[in-house]
């Protein structure tokens, strides 16, 4: 295979990809020109500045532990559904307390333990059980006295989660969807909430100054990537070894429905922001015929993505509209980051 | 139903075969055991409310991004070159892997020594699945190189390709022997079979997570490279995610690829050092960052900064896996960047060149550690 094929075969990624075009424009050239913003500064001027995130809300009146409560918040929603699909119980009580003024302790209801026909996935359900309540002790230790109380949470099947598979078209009017029914619903719940976590992270990471701090968010970042990866993985094999699941199409669907709530914002390619920051794990064929998957969520830069908290609210509310609660948190999230986006 | 989480017995039960299963996560269970009920005893604001208006309480506006200094922008410009290469050795062995070809040459240009690939061939996968994975993993990390090298980032700082050995009779061969999953006479080729290119990739996938983990702290002080690096970070721990879950499940059918994979990384481990102590390793060759890192010898902040053990094979217990490697918090490791070439170049010394880079790398970050003690 010469260059010429090996840019097609990196060509029917970008077809797949369709944002990642513009990493073929660099790739073929543009990449090598022009000067560099770094070594420009190295030699005197400070304007090593990328294009900022677009911040897409007024974020600046929050400080770093309302980030990292507001993480908390996410880390009780997933603490708790992997609680229930491995042990049929919510979090210990202990692990459920905090700030009174920061908003109402509420109870995670409705979610049962999973009876697993693969042991495999039974084996990493219990994992990431084990490290979503590493996630959620660790940052209430992280924030100290500041931690924000549990709110209350709907993991109910014919609560949010049917909401949510009706969006995404995966349940009809009316149908309930039921993440502990099988193995595969599991998945697609977990699914769900996986790359979400990611992108909220990573918007984190840009907002944290300290580096302690950072370095510590960081390495959940990557925990989370990690667990997308293993139940993205899983989705693919088992709807590659038996079609008829249509597991590899739910997750497109729930990828769609995940970008048509969260709306659009400007790309930027450097930081990872863009208005389809949601990509399922159905593959494409590149130019030899030869199947190519998507595993990875990413940008044409080969970047995960991020989405500004009150972007992954519009997920978690699953409402594109501006508001306080609904979807999984039906009292809405603790702290001082609890509003949606206005999604269009 | 037994409320079995709440349940002592139970919960404990299952915290301990977390424990067994990552002897680095003990530390977690004295923690669940009363150390975190000490409101604030770990509290990173507390920890570091001295110098930063972390609280909102205190103070509503985030501490004002510092201002970046010909120090620290040289500092990054040589953490992103370092990441560079990395990306050119993964690149580079997954490109090979899956198309048989290399990098086109407009990607490999830059100051410092250009050097070439040894070795390298189209692996005829058996697995479509794992084709595809390898197309894919392949044509992200291609884009890595790309992204790094842009004008917005790099640009002309960018550093040329060193040589890279892909042979299978040298640095793969080497790794394997040192991992004891081939004897002391044997090669390892990674392009051989689905299951050999899948320990290659191993070899590799969690060592980028660990090193732009590492070295995130040094890029804090430009806003948008840290998101920027972040995304690099997050992509490849999907990709060790992807390769580990892989390995992880034809392990079912294939033992030995669980067993071999626990080897590599024990492999990583005592090259990358196996002090005795839990001092955070103060990011030795890591160029200058600003903020030093913590210094307390008696309870290091958890950042995921530990010298003792910074790897995990896949290998769990009967009914716990360990895709993802991590600390006893939850966190994923870093490593130094001396730490990172001790894996690169094979050597548990410091050193300048050996293992994949038999000529050693370009930039400023050059040398691994010394991590014999």
């Amino acid at each position: 295979m010469g260059e010429g094929e090996l840019i097609e075969a990196l060509d029917a990624r970008a077809k797949r990809r369709a944002d990642r075009r513009a990493f073929f424009q660099q790739a073929l050239g543009a990449a090598a020109v022009g000067g560099a913003v770094i070594a420009a500064s190295s030699a005197g001027a400070q304007t090593a500045t990328p294009t900022p995130s677009p911040s897409p809300t007024a974020t600046t009146a929050f400080g770093a532990s309302d980030y990292l409560n507001f993480a908390l918040n996410l880390e009780y929603l997933e603490a708790n559904f992997y609680a229930f699909a491995t042990t049929g119980s919510a979090i210990d009580a202990g692990l459920q307390t905090g700030v009174s003024t920061a908003g109402a302790q509420g109870a995670a209801t409705g979610g049962r333990a999973v009876s697993f026909t693969d042991p495999v996935v039974a084996q990493f359900a219990r994992e990431i059980a084990a490290d979503e309540l590493a996630h959620v002790r660790f940052l209430r230790a992280a924030i100290g006295t500041l931690a924000v109380a549990q709110p209350a949470i709907d993991l109910s099947p014919g609560g949010a989660f049917s909401t949510a598979a009706r969006a995404a078209g995966l349940a009809g009017a009316g149908a309930t969807f039921d993440p502990y029914a099988s193995d595969e619903n599991f998945l697609l719940g977990s699914f769900l909430f996986e790359d979400v976590g990611v992108t909220a992270y990573k918007n984190v990471t840009g907002l944290l100054s300290n580096t302690t701090l950072l370095e510590a968010t960081q390495g959940i970042l990557a925990v989370e990537a990690y667990h997308a990866a293993m139940i993205r993985t899983t989705l693919y094999r088992k709807g590659i070894e038996t079609p008829a699941l249509r597991l590899i199409e739910a997750t497109q669907q729930i990828s769609d429905a995940r970008d048509r709530l969260d709306g659009t914002v400007a790309e930027n390619l450097l930081t990872g922001y863009g208005p389809d920051d949601d990509q399922g794990v159905a593959g494409s064929t590149n130019a030899a015929g030869e199947a190519v998957s998507n595993i990875v969520p990413l940008n044409a830069n080969g970047l995960a993505f991020s989405r500004s908290s009150d972007r992954v609210l519009n997920i978690l509310y699953l409402n594109q509209a501006s508001v306080s609660a609904g979807g999984f948190f039906p009292a809405g999230i603790n702290g001082a980051i609890k509003t949606s986006a206005v999604a269009t | 139903m037994t409320d079995r989480m709440t349940d002592p017995d139970l919960t404990q039960s299952i915290l301990a075969a977390g424990a067994e299963r990552r002897a680095e996560r003990r530390r977690f269970i004295k923690l669940a055991s009363g150390g975190v009920a000490v409101a604030g005893g770990l509290s990173l604001l507390a920890a570091c409310g001295g110098s930063d208006n972390d609280n909102p309480i205190v103070n509503p506006t985030p501490s004002p991004t510092p201002t970046p200094t010909a120090t620290s922008i040289q500092a990054q410009v040589d953490v992103l070159n370092f990441a560079l290469q990395l990306e050119y050795l993964e690149a580079q062995f997954y490109a090979f892997a899956a198309n048989g070809v290399g990098l086109p040459d407009n990607l490999l240009s830059g100051t410092g020594t250009r050097g070439s690939v040894t070795g390298g061939r189209r692996v005829t996968f058996t697995d479509p699945v794992v084709a595809a994975y390898a197309r894919e993993i392949a044509a992200d990390e291609v884009a890595h190189v790309a992204f790094l090298r842009q004008s917005q980032l790099l640009g002309s700082a960018a550093v040329a390709m060193p040589a890279i050995d892909l042979s299978a009779g040298g640095a793969f061969t080497a790794a394997a022997r040192a991992a004891g999953i081939v004897g002391a006479n044997e090669t390892f080729d990674p392009f051989a079979s689905d299951e050999n290119f899948l320990l290659g990739a191993y070899i590799f996938e969690d060592v980028g997570v660990t090193a732009y983990k590492g070295a995130s702290t040094t890029l804090v002080f430009t806003a948008g490279y840290q998101e920027a690096t972040a995304g690099l970070l997050a992509a490849e721990a999907y990709h060790a995610g992807l390769i580990r879950t892989t390995l992880y499940q034809k392990g079912i059918a294939t033992p030995s690829l669980r067993t071999r994979a626990d080897a590599i990384s024990n492999a990583r481990d005592i090259l990358d050092g196996v002090q005795a102590t839990s001092t955070p390793t103060p990011t030795p060759t890591a160029s200058p960052t600003p903020t030093p890192t913590p210094t307390s010898t008696t309870s290091p902040l958890p950042t995921g900064v530990d010298s003792r053990d910074l790897d995990q094979g896949i290998t769990g217990t009967a009914t716990v896996s360990n895709i993802v490697p991590a600390d006893a918090n939850g966190l994923a490791f870093s490593r130094t960047v001396g730490q990172v070439l001790n894996i690169a170049f094979l050597s548990n010394a410091p050193v300048t060149q050996g293992g994949f880079f038999p000529s050693g790398i370009n930039g400023n970050l050059k040398t691994s550690a010394d991590s014999r003690g």
